[in-house]
């Protein structure tokens, strides 16, 4: 008998107290600080370039409009951390909470308190989760207003070649940037579960992004077809369909089914290794 | 509350096995109310494994185990109430003060000690000391952190692992005058030890564990009528004569010693009658050393392991 089961109960202001000292600890990191930082300076540094620039980012969506449209920056971005940026970044944090406390030695140091392991999971993955919801609305938000500020709120052209109006072209910019937020926290929680399973950063922070690039190079082979449903890296584009003039939401749905697969079964993996784990103290 | 009659601790047949290695092997653990209770061994013993259970970082693979009467089965984490401790080094996050790192503890505990904090800083003697981070404190800071993050909690258990490590002397004595306060505010004490000084000036009961198995269990006054005579290293003006004088003194035995001198084996009263009759004889003592506890003698038999750096410095005592 290896298992110290205990329930998790979120069962009072106690046990946010918990999440929130989980975040706490976060936000006095200074990587933290300087990741969270660069989501807000990138996007405006990133129109700056562009605007010293005659050539245009055109082999990327939207990426011909961004001197014509300040919409197009959160959408040349968006495509752009799709790529690998979120993973990595949702990783830094997700990838290396529960491993820092095996590198600094401190689980015996929590889990001998009051709160249950049930609990420190569960403050955990809030504090992950909330600081990738942060990412991306950081980075989300940050695009949005450094085109805007630095470009202009001028209508945009959309993939069918209609213009979309500045109001509806920030809507659409929000539900993009919305619509990749599950894979966002799918990808966090396979962070959590290597962070869990190998007490290792390196592993936890490095794998979410390997997976996320195979997956990518899977996707563009045909071979994949068959499995391209279960790609973690497609629903990242499901944005696409929202700029046709007859959009369509399919992609994004199928895209919130894996994800929401993924994410369920990458923490209910996380939680069973975590409850059941020794803390050897040597 | 426990009962009057209720052990604090109440262990049978723990056992537990990581891969290969049998690390505890059926030990049987009581702890009773009030008590201050040693538990020492060697390395790889099983000891910090067996504290490791009792925090509940550890499940053991047999046998049953209590605390305040609960245990983890049927508790879960509430067995822990009332329990605080260390095992091993204290380790706390390295980025953060010491105040911060006792915040965050104390926001871990229930009812939340948050007010706890200055108190608790300054029972370890941190009070003055608190606002650099952890990450530049020495080993002796972290242990005196570690101490003040247990009592946060406010415990009527402490568990305490090797707590005067890297403590410096003052710190030491300042380590075990809390102790024996504590204890007289009722609260029971669980201290593991590789020091057997320690344990003889500090607990009322003790438990010897070897290769995982307890050897020895029951007050430390017991542990003392089986503990041989100490053993002492003699110089005098003429060690001969002083060697064939304690052939004559009951309950002496002396023998020359490789580096000069003699080992002496004989109680402190039979200590007290050989020296008088040296003084008589016209021998004088040069100098008379303690070079093996009684208590650490029998730690050495009883876990067969040969003197190593085991013990504090022994006080020259002539």
């Amino acid at each position: 008998m290896t298992a110290i089961a205990a329930p998790v109960v979120l069962d009072g202001p106690g046990s946010w107290v918990a999440v929130r000292g989980e975040l706490v600890k976060l936000a006095l990191q200074r990587k933290i600080q300087a990741v969270l930082l660069a989501c807000v300076l990138a996007p405006f540094l990133f129109v700056s370039i562009l605007d010293m620039q005659s050539s245009l980012p055109e082999d990327t969506l939207f990426g011909r409009w961004v001197h014509t449209s300040g919409l197009a920056t959160p959408l040349v971005v968006l495509g752009f951390v799709t790529q690998w940026a979120l993973p990595a970044l949702t990783s830094i944090v997700a990838g290396d909470i529960f491993s820092s406390e095996d590198r600094y030695g401190t689980w015996k140091t929590i889990l001998t308190r009051s709160r249950s392991r049930g609990e420190i999971f569960v403050a955990k993955t809030l504090a992950a989760l909330l600081y990738s919801l942060g990412v991306v609305a950081l980075l989300g938000g940050a695009s949005l207003a450094a085109g805007v500020l630095l470009v202009g709120r001028q209508p945009l052209v959309g993939l069918s070649g209609t213009l979309i109006g500045p109001g509806h072209g920030s809507v659409l910019v929000l539900a993009s940037w919305g619509s990749v937020l599950p894979t966002a926290l799918a990808f966090t929680a396979l962070g959590l579960l290597l962070s869990v399973a190998s007490r290792s950063g390196p592993v936890g922070i490095g794998g979410p992004l390997v997976v996320g690039l195979l997956m990518q190079l899977a996707s563009l082979s045909g071979a994949a077809d068959p499995v391209r449903g279960l790609l973690l890296s497609v629903p990242f584009n499901a944005w696409h369909g929202f700029f046709v003039e007859h959009p369509f939401y399919g992609p994004f749905e199928n895209g919130l089914i894996t994800s929401l697969a993924y994410f369920l079964a990458c923490l209910t993996a996380a939680y069973l290794v975590f409850r059941r784990r020794d803390i050897t103290v040597s | 509350m426990p009962a009057a009659d209720m052990s604090v601790i109440k262990a049978t047949g723990l056992v537990k096995r990581f891969d290969d290695t049998l690390a505890v092997d059926g030990v049987d653990l009581t702890v009773e109310a009030g008590e201050i209770h040693g538990i020492v061994g060697p390395n790889g013993a099983g000891k910090t494994t067996v504290l490791g259970m009792l925090m509940g970082l550890v499940g053991p693979d047999a046998g049953t185990l209590r605390v305040f009467d609960r245990s983890w089965g049927e508790h879960g984490q509430r067995m822990l109430e009332g329990v605080a401790g260390f095992i091993e080094n204290p380790r706390f996050y390295p980025y953060l003060t010491a105040r911060r790192n006792l915040t965050l503890l104390a926001g871990l505990d229930r009812p939340l000690a948050t007010d706890r904090v200055d108190t608790a800083l300054e029972l370890a003697g941190l009070d003055g000391d608190n606002n650099g981070r952890v990450g530049g404190y020495s080993l002796g800071m972290r242990q005196r952190l570690g101490l003040a993050a247990a009592l946060l909690r406010n415990p009527r258990l402490l568990i305490l692992d090797e707590p005067a490590n890297g403590l410096d002397p003052a710190g030491i004595r300042d380590m075990r005058d809390m102790i024996r306060r504590l204890r007289t505010q009722g609260m029971t004490v669980l201290l593991s030890s590789h020091n057997m000084a320690e344990i003889e000036d500090l607990c009322d009961n003790v438990t010897i564990m070897r290769a995982g198995s307890v050897v020895f269990t029951g007050s430390v006054r017991d542990l003392w009528a089986q503990a041989p005579d100490p053993v002492f290293h003699l110089q005098t003006s003429d060690d001969d004569g002083a060697a064939g004088l304690a052939r004559a003194v009951p309950g002496v035995e002396a023998e020359p010693h490789s580096g000069g001198g003699l080992v002496v084996h004989a109680g402190r009263e039979r200590l007290d009658t050989y020296a008088i009759e040296l003084g008589r004889n016209g021998i004088a003592i040069r100098s008379l050393r303690l070079t093996r506890r009684p208590l650490e003698a029998l730690f050495f038999r009883l876990t067969e392991r040969q003197p190593d750096s085991v013990t504090d410095p022994v006080p020259e005592v002539v």
